[in-house]
Protein backbone atom coordinates (compact mmCIF):
# COMPACT_ATOMS: atom_id res chain seq x y z
CA UNK A 1 0.00 0.00 0.00
CA UNK A 2 1.38 3.32 -0.76
CA UNK A 3 1.79 6.12 1.79
CA UNK A 4 0.39 9.01 1.66
CA UNK A 5 2.95 12.39 2.45
CA UNK A 6 2.83 13.43 5.89
CA UNK A 7 1.87 16.94 4.36
CA UNK A 8 -0.84 15.81 2.88
CA UNK A 9 -2.36 14.13 5.63
CA UNK A 10 -1.37 17.41 8.17
CA UNK A 11 -3.60 18.94 5.51
CA UNK A 12 -6.28 16.26 5.78
CA UNK A 13 -6.79 16.84 9.30
CA UNK A 14 -7.08 20.17 9.04
CA UNK A 15 -9.87 20.35 6.61
CA UNK A 16 -11.22 18.05 8.91
CA UNK A 17 -11.14 19.76 12.18
CA UNK A 18 -11.81 22.77 9.99
CA UNK A 19 -15.23 21.54 8.48
CA UNK A 20 -16.37 18.47 11.39
CA UNK A 21 -16.15 15.85 8.66
CA UNK A 22 -14.84 12.24 9.83
CA UNK A 23 -10.97 12.38 9.77
CA UNK A 24 -8.42 10.15 8.47
CA UNK A 25 -7.25 7.75 10.66
CA UNK A 26 -4.13 9.20 13.13
CA UNK A 27 -0.59 9.54 12.24
CA UNK A 28 0.17 9.88 16.21
CA UNK A 29 -0.78 6.22 17.75
CA UNK A 30 0.05 5.74 21.48
CA UNK A 31 -0.57 2.22 22.63
CA UNK A 32 -0.33 1.40 26.30
CA UNK A 33 0.07 -1.95 26.60
CA UNK A 34 -0.41 -2.76 30.42
CA UNK A 35 -1.45 -0.53 33.02
CA UNK A 36 0.64 -2.81 35.53
CA UNK A 37 4.05 -1.20 36.72
CA UNK A 38 6.90 -2.07 39.47
CA UNK A 39 7.13 1.46 40.08
CA UNK A 40 5.35 3.62 42.91
CA UNK A 41 6.25 7.35 41.24
CA UNK A 42 5.09 10.57 43.79
CA UNK A 43 3.45 11.53 40.04
CA UNK A 44 1.63 8.67 38.65
CA UNK A 45 -1.18 5.76 39.97
CA UNK A 46 -1.55 4.12 36.72
CA UNK A 47 -0.14 0.62 38.95
CA UNK A 48 -3.47 0.12 40.54
CA UNK A 49 -5.61 0.13 37.46
CA UNK A 50 -6.34 -4.16 36.38
CA UNK A 51 -7.29 -4.46 33.28
CA UNK A 52 -7.73 -7.22 31.05
CA UNK A 53 -4.39 -6.31 28.76
CA UNK A 54 -4.88 -7.01 24.77
CA UNK A 55 -3.09 -10.18 23.43
CA UNK A 56 -0.48 -10.16 21.13
CA UNK A 57 -3.17 -11.90 18.89
CA UNK A 58 -5.67 -8.98 19.26
CA UNK A 59 -3.11 -6.89 18.44
CA UNK A 60 -2.56 -8.77 15.63
CA UNK A 61 -6.59 -8.58 14.22
CA UNK A 62 -6.26 -5.00 15.08
CA UNK A 63 -3.10 -3.28 13.85
CA UNK A 64 -3.85 -4.28 10.30
CA UNK A 65 -7.20 -1.58 10.37
CA UNK A 66 -4.90 1.00 11.10
CA UNK A 67 -3.86 0.48 7.36
CA UNK A 68 -0.74 1.95 8.12
CA UNK A 69 -1.29 5.18 8.62
CA UNK A 70 0.77 6.06 12.04
CA UNK A 71 3.63 7.35 11.33
CA UNK A 72 4.86 8.07 14.85
CA UNK A 73 3.82 4.75 17.46
CA UNK A 74 4.78 5.30 20.97
CA UNK A 75 4.79 1.91 22.81
CA UNK A 76 3.85 3.06 26.58
CA UNK A 77 2.64 1.56 30.48
CA UNK A 78 2.62 1.21 32.89
CA UNK A 79 6.34 -0.58 32.60
CA UNK A 80 5.66 -2.31 29.03
CA UNK A 81 8.34 -4.68 29.69
CA UNK A 82 5.94 -6.46 32.51
CA UNK A 83 4.35 -7.68 29.54
CA UNK A 84 7.16 -11.18 28.08
CA UNK A 85 5.71 -10.59 24.39
CA UNK A 86 6.65 -6.95 23.93
CA UNK A 87 8.81 -8.03 21.56
CA UNK A 88 6.27 -9.88 19.42
CA UNK A 89 3.80 -6.84 20.16
CA UNK A 90 6.57 -4.37 18.72
CA UNK A 91 7.60 -6.86 15.95
CA UNK A 92 3.36 -6.37 14.72
CA UNK A 93 3.42 -2.75 14.67
CA UNK A 94 6.44 -3.22 12.81
CA UNK A 95 4.88 -5.36 10.23
CA UNK A 96 1.37 -4.16 9.92
CA UNK A 97 1.64 -0.78 10.63
CA UNK A 98 5.59 0.37 9.45
CA UNK A 99 5.53 3.57 11.10
CA UNK A 100 8.72 5.68 10.60
CA UNK A 101 9.13 6.34 14.26
CA UNK A 102 9.06 3.85 17.18
CA UNK A 103 9.11 5.63 20.40
CA UNK A 104 9.36 3.82 23.92
CA UNK A 105 9.74 5.55 27.56
CA UNK A 106 11.25 3.60 29.75
CA UNK A 107 11.93 3.69 33.60
CA UNK A 108 14.43 0.47 33.16
CA UNK A 109 13.18 -1.32 36.49
CA UNK A 110 12.64 -4.90 34.70
CA UNK A 111 16.47 -4.96 34.01
CA UNK A 112 16.87 -8.96 33.43
CA UNK A 113 13.77 -8.19 30.72
CA UNK A 114 15.43 -5.24 29.35
CA UNK A 115 18.03 -7.06 28.64
CA UNK A 116 16.05 -10.38 26.71
CA UNK A 117 13.30 -8.01 24.81
CA UNK A 118 15.32 -4.59 23.93
CA UNK A 119 17.83 -6.45 21.58
CA UNK A 120 14.91 -8.40 19.76
CA UNK A 121 12.95 -4.95 19.56
CA UNK A 122 16.19 -3.23 17.94
CA UNK A 123 16.37 -5.98 15.28
CA UNK A 124 12.05 -5.98 14.91
CA UNK A 125 12.34 -1.87 13.92
CA UNK A 126 15.14 -1.95 11.51
CA UNK A 127 13.81 0.31 8.77
CA UNK A 128 12.21 2.69 11.74
CA UNK A 129 13.50 4.86 13.96
CA UNK A 130 13.70 3.49 17.34
CA UNK A 131 14.04 6.27 20.00
CA UNK A 132 14.36 4.90 23.17
CA UNK A 133 13.91 7.38 26.12
CA UNK A 134 15.14 6.48 29.73
CA UNK A 135 12.84 8.21 32.51
CA UNK A 136 15.18 10.03 34.87
CA UNK A 137 13.52 12.28 36.88
CA UNK A 138 16.46 12.96 40.03
CA UNK A 139 20.05 11.84 39.97
CA UNK A 140 20.26 9.18 42.14
CA UNK A 141 19.41 8.32 45.77
CA UNK A 142 16.26 11.38 44.81
CA UNK A 143 15.39 9.58 41.80
CA UNK A 144 14.45 5.85 43.43
CA UNK A 145 12.27 8.21 45.98
CA UNK A 146 10.86 10.23 43.05
CA UNK A 147 10.04 6.83 41.37
CA UNK A 148 9.17 4.84 44.21
CA UNK A 149 11.71 2.38 42.97
CA UNK A 150 14.96 0.90 44.98
CA UNK A 151 17.88 1.23 42.88
CA UNK A 152 16.16 2.42 40.05
CA UNK A 153 18.83 4.45 38.62
CA UNK A 154 21.43 1.89 39.27
CA UNK A 155 19.51 0.02 36.87
CA UNK A 156 18.78 2.92 34.75
CA UNK A 157 22.77 3.58 34.35
CA UNK A 158 22.56 -0.53 33.12
CA UNK A 159 20.32 -0.06 30.53
CA UNK A 160 21.88 3.52 29.55
CA UNK A 161 25.13 1.22 28.92
CA UNK A 162 22.86 -1.46 26.80
CA UNK A 163 21.60 1.22 24.25
CA UNK A 164 25.09 2.43 23.82
CA UNK A 165 25.94 -0.83 22.76
CA UNK A 166 22.66 -1.94 20.88
CA UNK A 167 23.44 1.66 19.18
CA UNK A 168 26.96 0.19 17.94
CA UNK A 169 25.30 -2.68 16.02
CA UNK A 170 21.65 -1.00 15.33
CA UNK A 171 22.14 2.41 13.86
CA UNK A 172 18.93 3.25 13.67
CA UNK A 173 18.58 3.27 17.79
CA UNK A 174 18.18 6.62 19.59
CA UNK A 175 18.40 7.36 23.10
CA UNK A 176 16.88 10.12 24.87
CA UNK A 177 16.59 10.84 28.58
CA UNK A 178 13.35 12.39 29.79
CA UNK A 179 12.28 14.41 33.15
CA UNK A 180 9.31 14.52 34.43
CA UNK A 181 9.11 18.03 35.47
CA UNK A 182 7.11 17.97 38.65
CA UNK A 183 6.67 20.53 42.10
CA UNK A 184 9.19 17.59 43.26
CA UNK A 185 11.80 18.34 41.32
CA UNK A 186 11.14 22.03 39.10
CA UNK A 187 13.88 24.16 41.15
CA UNK A 188 16.68 21.30 40.12
CA UNK A 189 15.86 20.99 36.46
CA UNK A 190 19.45 22.75 35.93
CA UNK A 191 21.19 20.53 37.58
CA UNK A 192 19.30 17.23 36.53
CA UNK A 193 19.43 18.21 33.25
CA UNK A 194 23.71 18.62 33.00
CA UNK A 195 24.15 15.48 35.27
CA UNK A 196 21.69 13.28 33.23
CA UNK A 197 22.81 14.40 29.75
CA UNK A 198 26.75 13.71 31.69
CA UNK A 199 26.31 10.41 33.12
CA UNK A 200 23.64 9.04 30.34
CA UNK A 201 25.17 10.65 26.97
CA UNK A 202 21.90 10.99 25.16
CA UNK A 203 21.12 11.78 22.09
CA UNK A 204 18.77 14.23 23.38
CA UNK A 205 17.20 15.40 26.13
CA UNK A 206 13.55 16.20 26.79
CA UNK A 207 11.17 16.78 29.53
CA UNK A 208 7.24 17.04 30.04
CA UNK A 209 5.28 19.05 32.62
CA UNK A 210 3.98 16.67 35.41
CA UNK A 211 -0.07 17.19 35.06
CA UNK A 212 -3.29 15.58 36.03
CA UNK A 213 -4.24 12.87 33.92
CA UNK A 214 -7.21 10.00 34.09
CA UNK A 215 -5.07 7.62 32.70
CA UNK A 216 -2.66 8.20 35.05
CA UNK A 217 -5.24 8.34 38.24
CA UNK A 218 -3.45 11.82 39.01
CA UNK A 219 -6.89 14.27 38.65
CA UNK A 220 -6.23 14.36 43.01
CA UNK A 221 -2.73 15.11 43.16
CA UNK A 222 -0.55 18.26 43.62
CA UNK A 223 2.27 17.40 41.04
CA UNK A 224 2.12 20.09 38.59
CA UNK A 225 4.64 23.13 39.00
CA UNK A 226 3.97 26.67 39.62
CA UNK A 227 3.99 28.22 36.06
CA UNK A 228 6.81 30.74 36.98
CA UNK A 229 9.02 27.90 38.16
CA UNK A 230 7.85 25.70 34.74
CA UNK A 231 8.69 28.50 32.70
CA UNK A 232 11.88 29.27 34.12
CA UNK A 233 13.27 25.28 34.29
CA UNK A 234 11.81 25.01 30.13
CA UNK A 235 13.55 28.59 29.44
CA UNK A 236 16.73 26.80 30.75
CA UNK A 237 16.06 23.80 28.85
CA UNK A 238 15.28 25.80 25.36
CA UNK A 239 19.00 27.28 25.99
CA UNK A 240 20.85 24.28 26.44
CA UNK A 241 18.87 22.91 23.45
CA UNK A 242 20.40 25.70 21.44
CA UNK A 243 23.56 25.49 22.63
CA UNK A 244 24.02 21.54 22.24
CA UNK A 245 22.17 20.65 19.10
CA UNK A 246 22.18 17.00 17.81
CA UNK A 247 23.95 15.96 14.58
CA UNK A 248 21.44 13.03 14.43
CA UNK A 249 18.46 14.05 12.23
CA UNK A 250 15.40 12.43 14.66
CA UNK A 251 17.33 13.70 18.11
CA UNK A 252 17.36 17.16 15.67
CA UNK A 253 13.63 17.13 15.19
CA UNK A 254 12.37 16.36 18.30
CA UNK A 255 14.86 19.10 19.81
CA UNK A 256 13.21 21.79 17.53
CA UNK A 257 9.88 20.12 18.41
CA UNK A 258 10.90 20.34 22.06
CA UNK A 259 11.90 23.67 21.47
CA UNK A 260 8.46 25.12 20.66
CA UNK A 261 6.74 22.19 22.65
CA UNK A 262 8.26 23.79 25.80
CA UNK A 263 7.34 27.40 25.23
CA UNK A 264 3.76 25.98 24.08
CA UNK A 265 3.68 23.80 27.74
CA UNK A 266 3.99 26.89 30.14
CA UNK A 267 2.06 29.36 27.89
CA UNK A 268 -0.75 26.59 28.48
CA UNK A 269 -0.07 26.46 32.18
CA UNK A 270 0.08 30.08 32.66
CA UNK A 271 -2.72 31.09 30.27
CA UNK A 272 -4.69 27.92 31.03
CA UNK A 273 -6.10 27.49 27.83
CA UNK A 274 -5.63 25.78 24.09
CA UNK A 275 -3.07 28.37 22.77
CA UNK A 276 -3.28 26.34 19.72
CA UNK A 277 -5.53 24.04 18.29
CA UNK A 278 -5.65 21.11 19.72
CA UNK A 279 -5.66 17.92 16.79
CA UNK A 280 -6.34 14.76 19.66
CA UNK A 281 -9.09 12.74 18.22
CA UNK A 282 -7.71 13.62 14.37
CA UNK A 283 -4.34 13.23 14.23
CA UNK A 284 -3.04 11.70 17.33
CA UNK A 285 -5.02 8.82 19.25
CA UNK A 286 -4.20 6.66 22.08
CA UNK A 287 -5.34 3.09 22.41
CA UNK A 288 -5.43 1.66 26.16
CA UNK A 289 -4.46 -1.64 27.22
CA UNK A 290 -7.69 -2.78 27.26
CA UNK A 291 -8.79 -1.73 23.90
CA UNK A 292 -10.39 1.51 24.44
CA UNK A 293 -9.99 4.17 22.20
CA UNK A 294 -9.23 7.77 23.66
CA UNK A 295 -8.69 11.04 21.85
CA UNK A 296 -5.98 11.21 24.45
CA UNK A 297 -4.62 10.13 27.47
CA UNK A 298 -5.30 13.60 29.80
CA UNK A 299 -9.47 13.17 29.45
CA UNK A 300 -9.08 8.79 28.83
CA UNK A 301 -12.99 8.94 27.33
CA UNK A 302 -13.57 5.98 25.66
CA UNK A 303 -14.95 6.18 22.19
CA UNK A 304 -15.53 2.78 21.77
CA UNK A 305 -13.66 -0.45 22.55
CA UNK A 306 -11.95 -2.30 19.87
CA UNK A 307 -13.38 -5.62 21.18
CA UNK A 308 -16.68 -4.29 20.75
CA UNK A 309 -16.11 -3.64 17.19
CA UNK A 310 -14.28 -6.43 15.36
CA UNK A 311 -10.94 -5.16 15.92
CA UNK A 312 -12.12 -2.52 13.74
CA UNK A 313 -9.86 0.99 14.69
CA UNK A 314 -11.39 2.70 11.63
CA UNK A 315 -15.23 2.11 13.04
CA UNK A 316 -14.64 3.49 16.06
CA UNK A 317 -12.59 6.73 15.07
CA UNK A 318 -15.87 7.48 12.51
CA UNK A 319 -18.57 6.99 15.59
CA UNK A 320 -20.87 9.11 17.17
CA UNK A 321 -18.22 9.03 20.32
CA UNK A 322 -15.80 9.95 18.75
CA UNK A 323 -17.56 12.78 17.06
CA UNK A 324 -18.42 13.98 20.53
CA UNK A 325 -15.08 13.91 21.62
CA UNK A 326 -13.68 15.78 18.63
CA UNK A 327 -16.59 18.55 18.81
CA UNK A 328 -15.62 19.28 22.60
CA UNK A 329 -11.74 19.62 21.77
CA UNK A 330 -12.53 21.75 18.91
CA UNK A 331 -14.76 24.35 21.14
CA UNK A 332 -11.63 24.05 23.04
CA UNK A 333 -13.57 22.27 26.04
CA UNK A 334 -10.30 21.25 27.45
CA UNK A 335 -5.99 22.55 27.24
CA UNK A 336 -3.61 20.82 28.89
CA UNK A 337 0.39 20.68 27.64
CA UNK A 338 0.67 16.71 27.04
CA UNK A 339 3.92 16.47 24.95
CA UNK A 340 3.00 13.53 22.69
CA UNK A 341 -0.57 15.20 21.25
CA UNK A 342 1.50 18.85 21.43
CA UNK A 343 3.74 17.31 18.87
CA UNK A 344 1.12 16.97 16.29
CA UNK A 345 -0.41 20.07 17.33
CA UNK A 346 2.62 22.41 16.93
CA UNK A 347 2.91 20.35 12.92
CA UNK A 348 -0.46 21.55 12.17
CA UNK A 349 -0.34 24.96 13.34
CA UNK A 350 1.79 26.98 10.18
CA UNK A 351 3.36 29.65 12.55
CA UNK A 352 4.74 26.75 14.50
CA UNK A 353 5.54 24.83 11.89
CA UNK A 354 7.78 27.80 10.03
CA UNK A 355 9.43 28.16 13.86
CA UNK A 356 10.24 24.08 14.41
CA UNK A 357 11.54 24.27 10.85
CA UNK A 358 13.79 27.28 11.56
CA UNK A 359 14.90 25.14 14.78
CA UNK A 360 15.95 22.23 12.47
CA UNK A 361 18.03 24.24 10.12
CA UNK A 362 19.77 25.78 13.25
CA UNK A 363 18.07 29.03 12.50
CA UNK A 364 16.08 29.06 15.94
CA UNK A 365 15.17 32.60 17.28
CA UNK A 366 11.41 31.89 18.03
CA UNK A 367 11.75 31.27 21.49
CA UNK A 368 11.75 35.32 22.42
CA UNK A 369 9.17 34.39 24.54
CA UNK A 370 10.69 31.85 26.72
CA UNK A 371 14.07 34.08 26.90
CA UNK A 372 11.79 36.73 28.30
CA UNK A 373 10.51 34.92 31.41
CA UNK A 374 14.54 33.98 31.94
CA UNK B 1 42.54 -14.54 -1.33
CA UNK B 2 46.48 -14.36 -1.53
CA UNK B 3 48.75 -15.84 1.55
CA UNK B 4 49.94 -11.79 2.32
CA UNK B 5 46.26 -10.84 2.55
CA UNK B 6 45.16 -14.21 4.96
CA UNK B 7 48.74 -13.25 7.20
CA UNK B 8 47.55 -9.58 7.32
CA UNK B 9 44.02 -10.55 8.01
CA UNK B 10 45.69 -12.99 11.19
CA UNK B 11 47.78 -10.28 12.22
CA UNK B 12 44.55 -7.64 12.16
CA UNK B 13 42.86 -10.51 14.43
CA UNK B 14 45.59 -10.93 16.29
CA UNK B 15 45.83 -7.40 17.55
CA UNK B 16 42.16 -7.04 18.00
CA UNK B 17 42.00 -10.27 19.99
CA UNK B 18 45.16 -9.18 22.10
CA UNK B 19 43.68 -5.31 22.85
CA UNK B 20 39.91 -7.35 23.84
CA UNK B 21 42.05 -9.39 26.20
CA UNK B 22 43.16 -6.58 27.93
CA UNK B 23 40.30 -4.78 28.23
CA UNK B 24 38.33 -8.10 29.37
CA UNK B 25 40.86 -9.56 31.50
CA UNK B 26 41.06 -12.27 29.91
CA UNK B 27 43.84 -14.33 31.81
CA UNK B 28 43.67 -18.39 30.71
CA UNK B 29 43.34 -19.35 27.17
CA UNK B 30 42.50 -18.23 23.76
CA UNK B 31 41.78 -19.94 21.06
CA UNK B 32 41.07 -19.29 17.41
CA UNK B 33 38.61 -21.81 16.48
CA UNK B 34 38.59 -22.10 12.50
CA UNK B 35 35.15 -22.74 10.77
CA UNK B 36 34.51 -26.07 13.28
CA UNK B 37 34.73 -26.64 17.15
CA UNK B 38 36.68 -29.45 16.74
CA UNK B 39 38.20 -28.61 20.29
CA UNK B 40 35.47 -28.26 22.24
CA UNK B 41 37.55 -26.87 25.85
CA UNK B 42 36.08 -23.70 27.36
CA UNK B 43 38.21 -20.59 27.31
CA UNK B 44 37.84 -17.01 28.87
CA UNK B 45 38.03 -15.93 25.27
CA UNK B 46 36.83 -17.56 22.01
CA UNK B 47 37.25 -16.27 18.64
CA UNK B 48 35.67 -17.46 15.63
CA UNK B 49 37.19 -16.74 12.15
CA UNK B 50 36.36 -17.97 8.87
CA UNK B 51 32.89 -19.41 9.84
CA UNK B 52 30.89 -21.23 7.45
CA UNK B 53 27.73 -19.30 6.19
CA UNK B 54 26.29 -22.79 5.47
CA UNK B 55 23.38 -24.67 7.33
CA UNK B 56 23.33 -24.12 10.78
CA UNK B 57 25.82 -21.17 11.39
CA UNK B 58 23.71 -20.70 14.17
CA UNK B 59 24.23 -23.30 15.91
CA UNK B 60 27.84 -23.58 15.64
CA UNK B 61 27.94 -20.19 17.02
CA UNK B 62 25.83 -20.81 19.79
CA UNK B 63 28.53 -24.08 20.55
CA UNK B 64 31.48 -21.65 20.45
CA UNK B 65 29.47 -19.11 22.94
CA UNK B 66 29.01 -21.45 25.26
CA UNK B 67 33.03 -22.19 25.15
CA UNK B 68 33.17 -18.35 25.82
CA UNK B 69 33.32 -18.06 29.90
CA UNK B 70 33.72 -14.67 29.03
CA UNK B 71 34.15 -12.83 25.57
CA UNK B 72 33.65 -14.80 21.87
CA UNK B 73 34.59 -12.44 18.95
CA UNK B 74 33.03 -13.65 15.87
CA UNK B 75 34.98 -12.23 12.69
CA UNK B 76 33.23 -12.66 9.50
CA UNK B 77 34.20 -11.10 5.92
CA UNK B 78 33.21 -8.22 5.45
CA UNK B 79 29.92 -8.39 3.30
CA UNK B 80 30.01 -4.49 2.10
CA UNK B 81 33.44 -4.32 0.85
CA UNK B 82 33.75 -3.66 -2.23
CA UNK B 83 33.84 -6.90 -4.64
CA UNK B 84 32.87 -9.03 -1.84
CA UNK B 85 31.16 -12.28 -2.12
CA UNK B 86 27.83 -12.33 -3.59
CA UNK B 87 27.33 -16.39 -2.93
CA UNK B 88 25.02 -16.91 -0.07
CA UNK B 89 27.08 -19.57 1.80
CA UNK B 90 29.65 -16.89 2.04
CA UNK B 91 28.37 -13.39 3.30
CA UNK B 92 27.45 -12.36 6.03
CA UNK B 93 25.02 -9.53 6.35
CA UNK B 94 25.41 -7.58 9.37
CA UNK B 95 20.99 -7.79 10.10
CA UNK B 96 21.46 -11.62 9.64
CA UNK B 97 24.55 -12.30 12.58
CA UNK B 98 23.51 -9.57 14.92
CA UNK B 99 20.26 -11.06 16.29
CA UNK B 100 22.36 -14.08 16.93
CA UNK B 101 24.86 -12.51 18.60
CA UNK B 102 22.64 -10.63 20.54
CA UNK B 103 20.85 -13.88 21.76
CA UNK B 104 24.26 -15.06 22.60
CA UNK B 105 25.68 -12.52 24.53
CA UNK B 106 25.72 -8.39 24.18
CA UNK B 107 27.74 -7.15 21.44
CA UNK B 108 29.96 -4.40 22.69
CA UNK B 109 31.46 -3.77 19.99
CA UNK B 110 31.44 -4.20 16.02
CA UNK B 111 34.49 -3.27 13.96
CA UNK B 112 35.83 -3.34 10.82
CA UNK B 113 39.46 -4.95 10.20
CA UNK B 114 42.19 -5.24 7.80
CA UNK B 115 41.75 -2.27 6.07
CA UNK B 116 44.13 -1.07 3.52
CA UNK B 117 47.24 1.49 4.88
CA UNK B 118 45.60 4.54 3.21
CA UNK B 119 42.55 3.85 4.33
CA UNK B 120 43.62 3.75 7.93
CA UNK B 121 45.69 6.70 7.65
CA UNK B 122 42.75 9.04 6.38
CA UNK B 123 40.30 7.27 9.20
CA UNK B 124 42.94 8.60 11.71
CA UNK B 125 43.52 11.65 10.40
CA UNK B 126 39.47 12.70 10.44
CA UNK B 127 39.88 11.47 14.49
CA UNK B 128 38.14 7.97 13.92
CA UNK B 129 38.53 4.46 14.83
CA UNK B 130 37.15 1.16 12.75
CA UNK B 131 34.22 1.50 15.47
CA UNK B 132 30.81 1.44 14.05
CA UNK B 133 30.25 3.96 16.78
CA UNK B 134 33.04 6.39 14.88
CA UNK B 135 32.04 5.28 11.31
CA UNK B 136 29.95 7.87 10.24
CA UNK B 137 29.94 10.27 6.92
CA UNK B 138 32.40 9.66 4.12
CA UNK B 139 35.31 8.29 5.49
CA UNK B 140 33.12 5.98 7.19
CA UNK B 141 31.97 4.68 3.89
CA UNK B 142 35.53 4.44 2.87
CA UNK B 143 36.16 2.38 5.78
CA UNK B 144 33.19 0.43 5.47
CA UNK B 145 33.87 -0.34 1.64
CA UNK B 146 37.52 -1.28 2.24
CA UNK B 147 37.76 -3.38 5.18
CA UNK B 148 38.17 -7.17 4.35
CA UNK B 149 37.30 -8.20 7.32
CA UNK B 150 33.98 -7.51 10.23
CA UNK B 151 34.27 -8.18 14.20
CA UNK B 152 31.72 -8.52 16.35
CA UNK B 153 33.09 -8.39 20.18
CA UNK B 154 30.51 -10.27 22.32
CA UNK B 155 30.43 -10.17 26.18
CA UNK B 156 29.09 -13.71 27.27
CA UNK B 157 29.32 -13.30 30.97
CA UNK B 158 25.53 -13.17 32.96
CA UNK B 159 23.78 -9.91 31.31
CA UNK B 160 22.17 -8.68 34.77
CA UNK B 161 22.72 -8.57 38.62
CA UNK B 162 19.53 -11.46 38.68
CA UNK B 163 21.55 -13.32 36.14
CA UNK B 164 25.05 -12.89 37.94
CA UNK B 165 23.26 -13.99 41.31
CA UNK B 166 22.03 -17.49 39.23
CA UNK B 167 25.09 -18.77 38.08
CA UNK B 168 26.59 -17.87 41.60
CA UNK B 169 23.83 -19.68 43.07
CA UNK B 170 23.92 -22.95 40.53
CA UNK B 171 27.76 -22.80 40.89
CA UNK B 172 27.69 -22.81 44.85
CA UNK B 173 24.85 -25.68 44.35
CA UNK B 174 27.12 -27.70 42.01
CA UNK B 175 30.20 -26.96 44.56
CA UNK B 176 28.17 -28.51 47.88
CA UNK B 177 27.19 -31.72 45.92
CA UNK B 178 28.12 -34.31 46.84
CA UNK B 179 30.97 -36.29 45.14
CA UNK B 180 30.36 -39.15 42.97
CA UNK B 181 32.07 -42.16 44.12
Amino acid sequence: MKKVPLLARLAGYRAAHATGLPPQLPVNLTVSVTYSCPSRCATCDIWQKKVDDLSVDEYGRLFPTLRKVPVWVTLSGGDQFVRRDLDEIVRLVCTQIEPSIVNIPMNGVITERIFQLLPKIAHHTVGAQLVLNLSVDEIGKAHDEIRGADRNFEKLLMVGELIHDLKKTYSHVVLGVHTVISKLNVDRIPEIEREARAIFRPDSYIAEVAENRVELKTMHKDITPDPADFRRAVTHLGNTIRSNRSGHPVARLVESLRLEYYDLAARILEEKRQVIDCYAGWASAHLAPDGHVWGCCVRAESMGNVRDHGYDFGSIWRGAQADAFRESVRAHACACPLANASYTNLLMDPRSLVRVTAHMAGLGHGHERAAQGA
Amino acid sequence: MSGSDRERDLEAVRRLVDRVARANGVGTRVEIHEGTVDRPAAADMVVSFDLSAGPGWERRLGALAALARKVLVVVVPNPERVGASRAAGERWETLAIAPVLWELGRVREHEYLAIPRAVAAIARLRGGTASSADLRGATGAIVRRAARLHAFVVDTTPRTPQARRRLRTAEEGGSKKAPDV
